[in-house]
C-alpha cells in the first residue's frame, strides 16, 4: 500500500492500463513472441469450432425457449402507466434477461471447457498436434463468444418479433383511446405523440452543453441575476500551487493576513417588495456568505462559518455594488493550497430572498498577499456557474415568486438542425415535489418552454409542458428557432406551489432517430462483448483452479468492481462501525476502527483492478428509447481491451506451464 | 542433438503432493535411443512408468529431471508435433462428432488444405477399416473398437515419421489386433519409427524389433525381442510328415543327447485359429471392415 501510495498521481488513476499493457507486453511479446508468430486463424477458428459444437450438444440454447417462456410470463405481471412504459418494462426485461442468460452461459462454458477436456484427455489430442497454447486460448474463448452470439441472435429476433406484437398492440389501443371522446386532456398529449412518433423508438439524443438558472434571462455570458434563498453561483479560480503558498507565509507575525477574497455583488430588491408589498422596504437587508469548493468532488474546503466573516455578510451600500472583503489567515491560505489543486471554486450564497443579486466572473478576486509590501490578484477567466438549489431531485427551479420568474437555461452550441414538419422534438425527464424536499409521484407539474436564437436573438412561441416525476414528458418547438444549433432553452416553472427538480441532462433534444431493430442489435452487441469478458475471465480462472472453484472466482471478479462501488466505503465507515457497535469500549472500537478502514481501502484498491461492469448498462438507453452511439460504446470497449487481452495473455502463459495430463 | 528418433537421458518425473513435497517416482533415470525406423516396445505392469514415458516424449507433462529429444528436437515443441502420430490409451476425441468430422478437425490442425483433406480422410477410413456408415456416425456410438480405430486414423492424418501407440489393441477383435499389427508392420515398412506401449506382451513380441520393460519406474531390460526371448539352452527342430513310428525313433535320438527331451505337435495361436475360422465364414480374404457397435 504504502509504494502504492507513492507512485504519482497519473500512475495511480491509470494503474489498471499500465498492469494491462506491461501483463500483454511480457507475456506475448517477450514470453510468448515465438507463438505469436506460430498462430493462425485457421487453427485458431477450427478450436472454436469445435468449442462451439460441444456447447450447442450440451444443448445450452434450450435455456433460450426458458428464457423468452419467462419473460412472456413477467410481462403479465408488469404493471405500466402508460403504453410507453409498458414497451420499455418489456425491452428492460427482456435485454436483462437475455444478458443475465448469456453471461451465466458464458460463464459456466468458460469455467467447465478446460478442467473437463483434461479430465477426459481430449486436450492430449489437441496439444500433441502443432498447436500452441496460445491458439488453444484464444480459439476456446472464440468459441465461447460465438455461442454467445448465436443465443444474443436468437433472442434478439424473439425480442423483435415480442415488442414489435407488443407495440402494434397498444398502438390499437391508443388508436381507440384517441378516437374515444372521454380521453382526458392530458393524456390525449401523451397520446398523440406516441400516435405520431411510434412507441419503438430509438432516438439520437443531443444533450445541451450546460444548464444555469437565473432570476431572469440572462443577457449575455458573463453571468447574470439570480434569486437570493433559492439560487446561487459558483466562480472558478485558477490557483496555481506556488499561488497560496508565499514568501510570507512562513514568518507572518500572528493575525497578519495571507489572502484576501473581494467580493462584489450588485443587488437590488425584488420589484414586488419593493412597490406593492407592505412595508416597502425588504425586511431583510441583502446579504451573501461565501464558501470554498474543491473544484473537482464539489465538497466544502473551507466553509462559511470558518472564513474571517463569520458567516453571512449584510450589504449596506444604497449604490446596490458593494465589495465584501474576506480576510484569510497565512496558516487558512496554506491550508487551501494544500487541499486544492490547480483550482478553488467559490461559492456565492445569497441568503436574503428579498433580493436579486448580479454574479459575474469579476464578482470574485483572490489577493495574495506575496510580502508585506507586496501581492498579486487573481481572477476568473472562466463565467460563474448559476445554479439553484440542490433537491432530492436535482437543482430545484422555484415557480413565480413576488414579479420574479426564476427561469432555467439550457444550451445548446453544435451543428445546425433539422427538424421534421417544421418542428424539432424535445424529451424532458425532471421530479416534481409538491413542496420543498417532498417527492410527489402524482402531482403534475407545469412549464413553459421557449427557444432562444441565439443568432438572430428571436424568441419562440412557449410549448407548455405538463411533466410528472420518472415519467417522460415531450414537446415540440419551431424548427426555425432551433436550426442553427446555437440556441437556449428557457424552462420555467409555472406552479408557485411545486418546485421543479432539474439535472443538467433533464432537457435533450432528439436530433435524430434510427430504426429500434439497429438499436436492438447494438444493445445485443455491448451485452456481447460482456459475455466476451465473462467468458475470458471464466477461462482464466479455469487455468489454475477447479471448475466450481473458477466459477465463483469468477463471479466474484466480474461483479467485484460493481459491488465495491454500490457499499459506501468513503473514509469514516470504521468510526461509523465502531460507534454502531463497540460505542462503550475504546479501545475495541478504535481497533475496530482501523480493522474496517484497512479493509476498506484494501478492497477498494483491489476493486480497482477488477473490470467495471456499469460500463455496459448503456443497454439501458434502449429501453428508454435513446439509440446507442458509437461514443457510448467507448467505455466497454476499454474495459475489454483493458481485461480481455491482459487475460487471454495470463491464460496462455498459465496453460504453457501447466501438465494438462491429470 | 541425437540424431536418433527418441533420446531420452537421465529423464525422471516425481510427482507432488499439494504441498510440494515428493508423492510417487513415476519415473527415474530413464536414459533409451529409439532409432529411426524401427518398431520400439515399451513394456511394463501398471505403473510402471509407461504412460508417464509417453506423456513425457508428447510434452503432456514436463520432467523433472533429465531431457528428452524427439527426432533431433526437444520434447514439448510444437514444430515437432508436426511429424508425430499419437494414439491415446483410449480415443480421447470429441464424442459429438462423426468420424469424417474428427479427420476433418485434426487436419485442419495440420493445416493440411482442404482438397487434400477430402482425399485423404476417405482413404485413412478405409486404412483403419470404417465403412460408409461407420464413418458417418458420431462418436459417441462407437463401440469400443470402432472407436480405436478412428483414434489411430487421428494418429495418421498427419503421415506422421514417428507414431506412438499406446495401447493400440485394446477394444479391438482378434481381427482388427491382426489388422493393427499389420498396420505397424506397414509403417515399419514405409520407414516410419513405431513405439508401442502395451499390456498384451504377445502383440509386442509380434512386431516389435526392441523393448524394453520398465518395473517401478526403473528400466529393467533392454534389447531385440529374437534375444531377448531367446532360451539358449533348449534347440527346436521342426519337421513335417513324420510317421509315430519315425517320431519315436527321433524322440529316442534327442533323448541320448539332452536331458529334457520331448517330441511333440506344434500348435498354432488362438488369434491364427480365430482369423482362419472367421475369413472362411465370411470367404473374405483382405480386410475387414467395421461398423459393429
Amino acid at each position: 500500500m504504502p509504494i502504492y501510495a507513492a507512485l504519482p498521481a497519473f500512475v495511480t488513476e491509470h494503474a489498471g492500463w499500465f498492469v494491462a499493457g506491461l501483463i500483454v507486453v511480457l507475456g506475448l511479446l517477450v514470453y510468448g513472441l515465438a507463438d505469436v508468430l506460430r498462430s493462425r486463424p485457421g487453427r485458431i477458428w477450427a478450436i472454436g469450432g469445435v468449442c462451439f459444437r460441444d456447447a450447442i450438444r450440451r444443448r445450452v440454447l434450450w435455456i433460450t425457449p426458458l428464457a423468452m417462456l419467462g419473460i412472456i410470463l413477467v410481462g403479465q405481471f408488469q404493471k405500466p402507466f402508460d403504453e410507453q412504459d409498458a414497451i420499455r418494462l418489456t425491452i428492460k426485461v427482456c435485454l436483462f434477461t437475455t444478458g443475465l442468460v448469456v453471461v451465466i452461459i458464458a460463464l459456466v462454458t468458460a469455467a467447465t471447457n478446460l478442467p473437463r477436456e483434461i479430465d477426459n484427455r481430449v486436450i492430449f489430442t489437441i496439444v500433441t498436434k502443432p498447436v500452441t497454447r496460445l491458439e488453444i486460448v484464444i480459439g476456446k474463448v472464440v468459441g465461447f463468444a460465438r455461442v454467445a452470439a448465436v443465443m444474443l441472435l436468437v433472442m434478439g429476433a424473439f425480442i423483435l418479433v415480442y415488442v414489435h406484437v407488443q407495440s402494434w398492440w397498444l398502438g390499437r389501443q391508443i388508436q381507440s383511446a384517441l378516437a374515444s371522446p372521454f380521453t382526458e386532456q392530458t393524456r390525449r398529449v401523451w397520446l398523440e405523440h406516441f400516435n405520431e412518433y411510434g412507441l419503438l423508438q430509438a432516438q439520437s439524443i443531443a444533450p445541451p452543453e450546460a444548464m444555469r438558472q437565473f432570476a431572469r434571462p440572462p443577457q449575455d455570458e458573463n453571468g447574470g441575476w439570480i434569486l437570493g434563498g433559492s439560487q446561487h453561483g459558483i466562480i472558478r479560480l485558477m490557483l496555481p500551487p506556488e499561488a497560496l503558498k508565499s514568501k510570507a507565509v512562513p514568518d507572518a507575525p500572528a493575525g497578519s493576513v495571507g489572502a484576501a477574497l473581494l467580493i462584489k455583488v450588485a443587488y437590488e430588491p425584488v420589484r414586488s417588495v419593493a412597490t406593492t408589498d407592505s412595508p416597502a422596504t425588504p425586511n431583510a437587508g441583502p446579504q451573501v456568505a461565501v464558501q470554498l469548493l474543491e473544484s473537482r468532488t464539489g465538497g466544502v474546503v473551507v466553509s462559511a462559518d470558518q472564513l474571517g466573516t463569520g458567516g453571512a455578510v449584510t450589504l449596506t451600500d444604497p449604490s446596490g455594488t458593494q465589495a465584501v472583503v474576506v480576510s484569510m489567515s497565512p496558516e487558512r491560505a496554506m491550508q487551501i493550497a494544500q487541499l486544492t489543486s490547480m483550482s478553488v471554486d467559490v461559492q456565492i450564497i445569497c441568503t436574503s430572498p428579498d433580493y436579486l443579486y448580479r454574479i459575474t466572473s469579476e464578482s470574485v478576486a483572490m489577493v495574495v498577499q506575496d510580502s508585506e509590501t507586496e501581492s498579486h490578484t487573481i481572477t476568473s477567466p472562466f463565467p460563474p456557474t448559476l445554479r439553484g438549489s440542490t433537491g432530492r431531485m436535482g437543482q430545484q427551479l422555484v415557480g413565480p415568486t413576488r414579479g420574479v420568474q426564476p427561469v432555467a437555461v439550457y444550451s445548446w452550441r453544435g451543428e445546425p438542425v433539422r427538424g421534421r414538419n417544421g418542428f424539432v422534438p424535445f424529451e424532458l425527464n425532471v421530479g416534481v415535489e409538491a413542496a420543498a424536499g417532498e417527492e410527489s409521484n402524482e402531482v403534475v407539474g407545469s412549464l413553459e418552454v421557449r427557444a432562444l436564437d441565439r443568432k438572430t436573438g428571436e424568441l419562440s412561441p412557449p410549448a407548455f409542458v405538463y411533466p410528472e416525476t420518472r415519467r417522460a414528458a415531450f414537446f415540440d418547438l419551431p424548427e426555425k428557432f432551433i436550426q442553427s444549433g446555437d440556441f437556449d432553452l428557457h424552462v420555467r416553472n409555472r406552479t408557485t406551489g411545486h418546485m421543479i427538480g432539474l439535472q443538467p441532462g433533464s432537457v435533450s433534444m432528439v436530433a435524430g432517430r434510427e430504426f429500434f431493430a439497429l438499436n436492438l442489435l447494438k444493445a445485443l452487441f455491448v451485452l456481447w462483448l460482456l459475455a466476451v469478458l465473462t467468458a475470458a475471465v471464466a477461462f482464466w480462472c479455469s487455468t489454475f483452479v477447479s471448475w466450481p472453484i473458477a466459477v465463483v472466482l469468477s463471479t466474484l471478479i466480474i461483479l467485484g468492481h460493481w459491488a465495491v462501488s454500490n457499499v459506501d466505503l468513503g473514509t469514516g465507515i470504521g468510526a461509523q462501525v465502531a460507534n454502531d457497535f463497540f460505542a462503550n469500549n475504546a479501545p475495541v472500537a478504535a481497533v475496530v476502527n482501523s480493522s474496517v478502514e484497512r479493509l476498506s481501502r484494501t478492497l477498494q484498491l483491489v476493486a480497482n483492478f477488477l473490470p467495471d461492469i456499469r460500463a455496459f448498462g448503456i443497454t439501458d438507453r434502449v429501453e428508454r428509447g435513446m439509440s446507442l452511439t458509437l461514443r457510448d460504446m467507448v467505455e466497454p470497449f476499454k474495459v475489454i481491451v483493458m481485461f480481455v487481452l491482459p487475460l487471454l495473455t495470463l491464460s496462455y502463459v498459465f496453460l504453457r506451464n501447466k501438465e494438462v495430463a491429470p | 542433438m541425437s540424431d536418433a528418433a527418441v533420446f531420452t537421458e537421465h529423464l525422471s518425473k516425481v510427482y507432488k503432493d499439494f504441498w510440494g513435497r515428493d508423492k510417487v517416482r513415476a519415473l527415474e533415470d530413464l536414459n533409451l535411443t529409439i532409432e529411426r525406423g524401427e518398431v520400439f516396445g515399451l513394456l511394463g505392469p501398471n505403473g510402471s512408468g509407461k504412460s508417464t514415458t509417453i506423456k513425457l516424449l508428447l510434452g503432456l507433462i514436463f520432467p523433472s529431471r533429465g531431457r528428452a529429444e524427439i527426432l533431433g528436437q526437444p520434447v514439448g515443441s510444437t514444430d515437432i508435433n508436426r511429424r508425430i502420430g499419437f494414439l491415446p490409451e483410449e480415443s480421447y476425441l470429441y464424442r459429438f462428432l462423426n468420424g469424417e468430422e474428427t479427420l476433418h478437425f485434426y487436419g485442419r490442425l495440420f493445416k493440411i488444405p482442404s482438397r487434400d483433406l477430402k482425399k485423404r480422410v476417405p482413404l485413412l477410413l478405409d486404412t483403419v477399416g470404417l465403412d460408409e456408415k461407420a464413418r458417418k456416425r458420431k462418436l459417441r456410438e462407437y463401440s469400443k473398437g470402432m472407436a480405436r480405430r478412428i483414434g489411430l486414423a487421428q494418429a495418421l492424418i498427419n503421415d506422421p515419421d514417428l507414431v506412438l501407440l499406446d495401447e493400440p489393441t485394446t477394444g479391438l477383435d482378434p481381427i482388427g489386433t491382426r489388422e493393427m499389427k499389420d498396420l505397424i508392420v506397414s509403417l515399419k515398412e514405409q520407414g516410419k519409427t513405431v513405439i508401442l506401449c502395451s499390456h498384451l506382451l504377445a502383440d509386442v513380441q509380434d512386431v516389435c524389433d526392441r523393448i524394453t520393460i520398465l518395473f517401478r519406474g526403473r528400466m529393467q531390460t533392454l534389447g531385440h525381442v529374437k534375444d531377448l526371448v531367446q532360451v539358449k539352452d533348449i534347440t527346436q527342430v521342426e519337421a513335417k510328415g513324420l510317421t509315430p513310428a519315425q517320431l519315436e525313433e527321433l524322440r529316442l535320438f534327442v533323448q541320448r543327447y539332452g536331458t529334457q527331451a520331448a517330441v511333440t505337435h506344434p500348435t498354432t495361436t488362438l488369434e491364427d485359429l480365430f482369423i482362419k475360422i472367421v475369413r472362411d465364414q465370411t470367404g473374405s480374404g483382405g480386410s475387414y471392415t467395421s461398423s459393429d457397435s
